[in-house]
């Protein structure tokens, strides 16, 4: 185990406390030797996998967020969708992705019932990344230009088209497969792996992620999320009220 | 950015497993940790077979046996492995057991073959004109070449020509490379 993931650890321990306190359990937890007894594991390979999915799901937005811009011809902050796009390229095309496909798809695909979803997935990898490798490349040009706009906003469209569905068949088919056709051994090795290997990408980096992330919300406008919550009027209907009650 | 442009490949379904069992399963250790990668349980073949195959925008290139085609990984300038870790799971290097043997046709010239330690797989990595060798994930059938000119874990990937050299032109528009 890194020195980072280590200090991984070290933060889910101390969350671990913050939460022991919250409820009183504090004295309890520090008299048992916490570094021994409520250290957490690594997280499954699939838990470490679907907060990967998280960071794409934001990008997403942002992806969506500045479609809609250059659709409705507003304008776009310079270096947004460089920003976003960057981040797809290094964490989830470089990284994430690379996981699944050194450690969790031939896991998958050795089973005959997953072999063509696999296949799709990895289409949809590759697609995916020569759709960024092009977003990179028009948001690099001047996007003041009709033609421009149309090309990145089709591009930056049929990039959320694809793995809006992608990564949902992933968290819901791929990665239960992967719990259900590995032993427990197997997987808590890989959750030691996959925390190893995520020590230059790990809670740290991850945490710079994030903040990546979060600048390219803020200059989209949807870094709130309580932005998202739909208006109480949507909801406040007597009969919206019934049906959301029962 | 050195990406190349998608192309429109026809993907069809006959499955990766082939490549990707074949392959991808010879991931690392970790991206840098030279200790094999026992969790990737490929175990590597003991007859691997060089050729050129004729890839639609691209010429004559370096390909492996069943017409996979084969990439180069610049930073791998040393005559060293530098994709491991999930570069590994992309782009596994082609490899051979360690008494197997590597050997040539239709155009590759046994010359410029050779073999280094894979940090991925504890195997060899077979080399060509001293690049190590691998297969690209995207490549879902023999004859796709979807990973050149693609810049990503680093650097840019490209396919190899019969001499070994470095092929850095983008796939033609057509994007034929299917």
């Amino acid at each position: 185990m890194t020195g980072a993931s280590t200090g991984r650890r070290g933060l889910l321990v101390a969350g671990a406390g913050l939460a022991g306190l919250a409820v009183g359990r504090a004295p309890a937890l520090l008299g048992r030797g916490q570094d021994e007894e409520v250290a957490p594991r690594a997280p499954s390979p699939g838990e470490e996998l679907m907060t990967e999915h998280g960071v794409l799901k934001r990008v997403l937005l942002a992806y969506r967020a500045a479609s809609a811009r250059l659709g409705d011809g507003r304008a776009l902050p310079a270096g947004v969708v460089i920003d976003a796009a960057q981040i797809v390229a290094d964490y989830v095309e470089g990284f994430h992705e690379g996981l699944e496909e050194a450690y969790v798809f031939p896991r998958v695909a050795a089973h005959a019932a997953y072999v063509d979803v696999v296949e799709t997935l990895l289409v949809q990898h590759d697609r995916g990344r020569h759709l960024t490798a092009e977003i990179l490349q028009l948001a690099a040009r001047d996007i003041g230009g009709t033609q421009v706009r149309g090309a990145l906003r089709t591009r930056l469209d049929a990039f959320v088209t694809m793995y809006e569905p992608h990564e949902a068949w992933e968290d819901t088919v791929i990665y239960p497969a992967l719990r259900a056709l590995t032993t427990q051994a197997t997987l808590d090795e890989l959750a030691e792996r996959f925390a190893d290997l995520e020590s230059g990408y790990s809670d740290l980096a991850l945490a710079r992620i994030l903040d990546r992330v979060a600048g390219v919300e803020e200059q989209l406008g949807i870094h709130d999320l309580a932005s998202f919550t739909p208006p109480p009027s949507l909801t406040s209907e007597p009969g919206a009220r019934q049906k959301g009650s029962r | 950015m050195t990406r190349r442009r998608a192309g429109s490949p026809a993907f069809v379904v006959v499955l990766v497993v082939l490549g990707l069992a074949a392959s991808a399963c010879q991931g690392s250790s970790g991206a840098t940790s030279a200790r094999d990668d026992l969790l990737l349980r490929k175990p590597p073949a003991e007859r691997v077979t060089l050729q050129t195959s004729s890839v639609p925008g691209l010429g004559r290139i370096l390909t492996d046996g069943v017409g996979r085609v084969l990439y180069m990984f610049p930073p791998d300038a040393a005559s060293e492995v530098r994709c491991v870790g999930p570069c590994a799971g992309t782009w596994p290097t082609l490899t051979v057991s360690t008494s197997g043997r590597v050997t040539t046709q239709g155009g590759a010239r046994p010359g410029l073959v050779g073999t280094l330690h894979d940090p991925n797989t504890g195997a060899r990595v077979v080399t060509y004109r001293d690049n190590p060798l691998y297969v690209y994930a995207g490549d879902v059938r023999p004859g796709q070449a979807n990973g050149q000119g693609l810049f990503l874990d680093g650097g840019p990937w490209y396919v190899l020509t019969r001499s070994g050299q470095p092929v850095t032109s983008e796939v033609t528009a057509s994007g034929g490379a299917s």
